[in-house]
């Protein structure tokens, strides 16, 4: 497993300017996960606030177990800095496909792709109503054994400073999710 | 109903049924990967439960994933037929989004809530 720290391992001295403050690339499986999401635990969770962000961390990570290809390398990284005194993080992954659920996982981006797009394009804070729909999901959507069938995708948006981004990026050894999401605490 | 105790792991919360005290508390983290297996037996120790029966649910969670939220609600809903019942939801003075995770619960099951802020220095 491949994960390297910057010399930056204290979020909260970091200077204003995005650290990596670690970079994940190896099979994701279980174990190799745990020690990830372990490390990152000891790296970013420093005050009560700073759970927020690590919440999101725990969604993208087990999103990894569960819908990576278990066969192939997944990357995770996690960018930070300081602003005004407040911790943002920038979560990024990217991870094959598993082999058949690529339609899947299209069918699923074109689901959620035009509220991305609805946010994105609205500055009004009454733009879409996250903890409305937070709880829409939670009450009428689905569930599988492997996950909350979106939840954690609204579960994201709703703390993130913007909703998370996905795309899926075709490469020579096949289809690959990227995911992006940025995180503050205390927003 | 019968005793329920499941000890905590890495991942998974402690979850003990106080009999005496008529108390279920679920502690710790639960970001299982696959909450439904994990709380399947939970559920299960809910459906024994008088609707007469008089329970306080303690719900003292650090972190949980969208997956197991979905099987917390599963347990409330199961539980919002007895008359008898009280959630006490406990969340850290600066954790909002666990005070307001506790609030979405509150909104959706007919349920009483009680929060209970507790001093993380304390």
């Amino acid at each position: 497993m491949l994960l390297n720290d910057a010399p930056h391992t204290r979020v909260h001295c970091a200077a204003d300017r995005w650290s990596t403050l670690a970079d994940f690339c190896a099979l994701p499986s279980t174990e190799n996960l745990d020690k990830l999401l372990s490390h990152l635990e000891s790296l970013m969770v420093q005050r009560m606030e700073d759970r927020r962000a690590f919440r999101s961390v725990i969604e993208c990570i087990q999103n990894l177990e569960r819908h990576a290809d278990p066969e192939k390398e997944a990357r995770f990284t996690l960018l930070g800095r300081t602003m005004l005194g407040q911790p943002q993080f920038k979560i990024r992954s990217l991870n094959a496909i598993r082999p058949k659920e690529t339609a899947e996982v299209a069918s699923w981006i074109q689901q959620y792709g035009p509220l991305q797009e609805l946010a994105m394009s609205t500055r009004s804070e009454a733009g879409i109503d996250w903890r409305e729909l937070y709880r829409k999901c939670l009450e009428e959507g689905g569930r599988t054994p492997r996950g909350g069938a979106g939840l954690g995708w609204i579960s994201l948006a709703r703390t993130a400073v913007k909703p998370p981004f996905m795309r899926i990026i075709h490469g020579n050894t096949g289809p690959n999710l990227f995911f992006s999401v940025d995180v503050a605490c205390g927003s | 109903m019968g005793p329920l105790h499941i000890a905590a792991t890495a991942k998974t919360p402690e979850i003990t049924f106080y009999e005496e005290e008529q108390r279920l508390v679920l502690s710790g983290r639960s970001i299982p990967e696959n909450a439904v297996d994990f709380y399947r037996p939970v559920l299960e120790w809910a459906q024994g439960i008088p609707v007469d029966f008089k329970l306080v649910v303690q719900v003292q969670l650090e972190y949980f994933n969208t997956s197991s939220s979905k099987c917390l609600l599963d347990l409330f809903k199961r539980l919002e037929n007895s008359e008898a019942l009280e959630v006490q939801w406990y969340f850290d003075a600066d954790d909002e989004d666990m005070l307001e995770a506790g609030e979405d619960y509150d909104h959706i099951v007919s349920v009483p809530f009680k929060f209970v802020e507790v001093d993380p220095e304390a």
